[in-house]
């Protein structure tokens, strides 16, 4: 178990950061390259001020007529993107390790703050899974990997949990809980998890065409 | 399961049009025509859209389809998107006949192309783009509904979409100018008036079947007093259903005819009528599909032209409609170009009692027939009204006893809708209520 702690935190880190980092590069160059080499007219109808306009009113919670109209779905989706990009950052332990690696150091959250937001991702998964099991507009049009995603965030966040307070089998836990994580960064620029990326790029020029040529809110 | 089911309405419809080229089809055929349209017509666009879609399933309540179809998950945008476009993709190469014509089926006649659930994406995929690249695969394979293939090959062998020959224009035009001249002697419909400020254009069902319409807008010109003229020859007509049918190549004819014939009459701009779809193909598909970023001489809608009208007070209203109105958005002026303020501008103006629709604006309901579907028949009518439920609610729901609406296609769904659900209501075009309410002696 010993070897697998050191092989994990040591070349499957590295491995798992190169294709994070590098996959996230080379799909966001070679969209703009592709679309600069076929669809050039798309930069013609590019808009700033639309694009920022559409942007912050999907970034408000409730700023679109589709989140008014989905409440819960609003809510649970909002704290869990928050959760999901807050805790592997300012996490306490998580700000340790790069100030032992590197010697940096920024504020962290306070304990019962990460806990919480964690507990949340986790109970958000499930919540999305089961989103996608009872509804069946959802359901239909939903394939395996869309059901594969919220458990690729999940395992990460409840191991990371559960190795933090010491329970039972935590270090089995803490084991799966860097395996999982670099699965999950691994996975982003190959799966749908790519929204994150591409999802910036969709609303950038579809809030550019409805913003400036159509005149029209998209929201 | 309602995931392997397919809805009745798939195979209870026959479409010669459809029909007949699907028996020629090989295997073989169906795979380099998807490929080639995919690999040389589509780009970065479609795989960014493909790629970003996390199934959320957030379009679904955009969709009249999927509302009125009581939430069959087959009607919801994605939910169209997955059995065609989707089916395309993945199986590529086992796309069979079967495939192709429920493909066109869906993309043809259940879909209005209206970009409601845009709005309703996070990320903004425009599903309309999608089942636009379906539309176009089953246009180059052969496979288009009998009734609006009729109309493309109209606008390829005249120009117009109703096979409105020359001779027929320019007598109807002379036509509506006699009648008129009735109400105002001196009034002109200047043809062919080399220099003129304004060509006007409209869409070939206006001389066909509804030419109290020219007669109405001569009207509204000869009061305003303004330096007008149409073409004689083809160009007259902007309206466009290759673009709807898949056939990028036509429509680019069309649009192409349309300026030319405001670039030899000299004309400072182009004055569109109420129709929604043409305003589309000239200020958003025709021109970008023959380079132009914007249309090349400026093109403004007729919502636009009467709102500057009244703006400038070249018209001056009598006395405002006394029934109660409603508007209903058409998508292509709406989400199109942002027109619904100015609509309701021009209502203020001339009706007393305007009753809003709920959704409006953006996010208003599509009428149902838009996108071609209304075009594609008496096939598909059944459906198009069984679709057409939450709009007929949503008519219902203002209790107005006018429903106004500057589109020749919404116009004409909203008029079935009545009839079929048996709502008593009038639908009325902005230019009705307009030379109703407005003073004569201007």
């Amino acid at each position: 178990m010993h070897q697998l702690y050191i092989l994990a935190t040591g070349p499957f880190l590295y491995i798992a950061l190169v294709f994070f980092i590098g996959g996230i590069i080379v799909q966001a160059v070679s969209l703009i390259f592709e679309t600069y080499r076929h669809e050039r007219f798309v930069f013609s109808f590019l808009s700033f001020k639309s694009a920022l306009f559409s942007i912050l009113h999907w970034a408000t919670p409730f700023g679109s007529r589709v989140m008014k109209k989905n409440r819960l779905l609003t809510m649970v989706g909002f704290i869990f993107h928050v959760g999901l990009l807050i805790i592997p950052f300012f996490l306490f332990a998580h700000v340790l390790l790069f100030y032992e690696a590197w010697g940096l150091s920024w504020p962290t959250l306070p304990g019962w703050v990460s806990d919480a937001f964690t507990l949340f991702v986790v109970a958000a998964c499930v919540f999305f899974l089961i989103r996608r099991l009872i509804n069946p507009e959802i359901r239909y049009i939903s394939t395996p990997t869309d059901y594969l995603i919220p458990v690729l965030i999940l395992i990460p966040f409840l191991t990371g949990f559960w190795a933090a307070h010491t329970l039972p089998g935590f270090r089995f836990c803490h084991i799966v809980h860097i395996l999982s994580g670099e699965t999950l960064l691994l996975a982003i620029p190959f799966t749908r998890l790519t929204h994150m990326l591409f999802g910036f790029f969709t609303r950038v020029y579809t809030s550019s065409e409805f913003g400036s040529t159509r005149f029209a809110k998209d929201w | 399961m309602t995931t392997t089911q397919q809805p009745a309405t798939h195979s209870q419809t026959i479409d010669e049009g459809i029909e007949q080229k699907l028996s020629q089809l090989t295997p073989e055929k169906i795979r380099f025509v998807i490929d080639d349209v995919l690999k040389s017509e589509t780009g970065p666009r479609l795989k960014a859209y493909l790629k970003t879609c996390v199934h959320c399933g957030l379009c679904s309540d955009a969709c009249h389809f999927f509302l009125s179809f009581d939430r069959d998950p087959h009607y919801s945008p994605m939910g169209k998107v997955k059995q065609t476009l989707g089916q395309f993709i993945l199986n590529k190469h086992r796309i069979t006949a079967d495939h192709i014509r429920k493909a066109a089926i869906i993309a043809y006649t259940e879909c209005n192309m209206c970009k409601r659930c845009i709005l309703y994406c996070p990320f903004g995929i425009d599903t309309a783009y999608m089942i636009s690249i379906v539309r176009r695969i089953c246009h180059r394979l052969g496979v288009t509904p009998l009734y609006l293939q009729d109309t493309a090959h109209s606008h390829s062998a005249f120009m117009n979409q109703m096979w409105v020959k020359e001779d027929e224009w320019i007598d109807t035009i002379h036509w509506q100018e006699e009648d008129a001249r009735e109400e105002i002697p001196n009034l002109r419909i200047p043809l062919e008036k080399q220099g003129a400020e304004i060509m006007y254009s409209v869409i070939a069902p206006e001389p066909r079947f509804q030419a109290g319409l020219i007669y109405k807008a001569a009207v509204l010109m000869s009061r305003a007093g303004i330096d007008w003229t149409l073409p004689a020859t083809p160009g007259w007509d902007n309206s466009d259903m290759a673009m709807y049918s898949g056939d990028n190549e036509i429509m680019g004819r069309i649009t192409r005819t349309h300026f030319e014939a405001a670039e030899r009459l000299n004309v400072k701009k182009i004055v569109m009528g109420e129709c929604g779809h043409a305003f589309r193909s000239v200020y958003d598909t025709g021109n970008r599909w023959l380079g132009w970023t914007y249309p090349p001489i400026p093109v403004i809608h007729a919502i636009e032209f009467y709102y500057d009208l009244l703006n400038s007070g070249r018209i001056k209203i009598k006395e405002k409609f006394k029934r109660p109105v409603t508007f209903h958005d058409p998508c292509n002026i709406v989400r199109g170009r942002g027109l619904h303020e100015k609509a309701r501008y021009i209502i203020s103006r001339t009706c007393e009692n305007f009753i809003e629709m709920t959704p409006n604006r953006e996010h208003n309901f599509c009428c149902g027939s838009g996108g071609g579907v209304i075009n594609c028949g008496p096939p598909y009518k059944t459906k198009r009204m069984q679709a057409s439920r939450v709009k007929a609610e949503q008519l219902t729901r203002t209790g107005a006893e006018v429903v106004i609406t500057p589109c020749h296609n919404c116009h004409s769904g909203i008029e079935d809708i009545l009839h079929h659900y048996k709502i008593p209501m009038t639908v009325m075009f902005m230019v009705d209520i307009l030379t109703l309410t407005m003073e004569t002696n201007t």
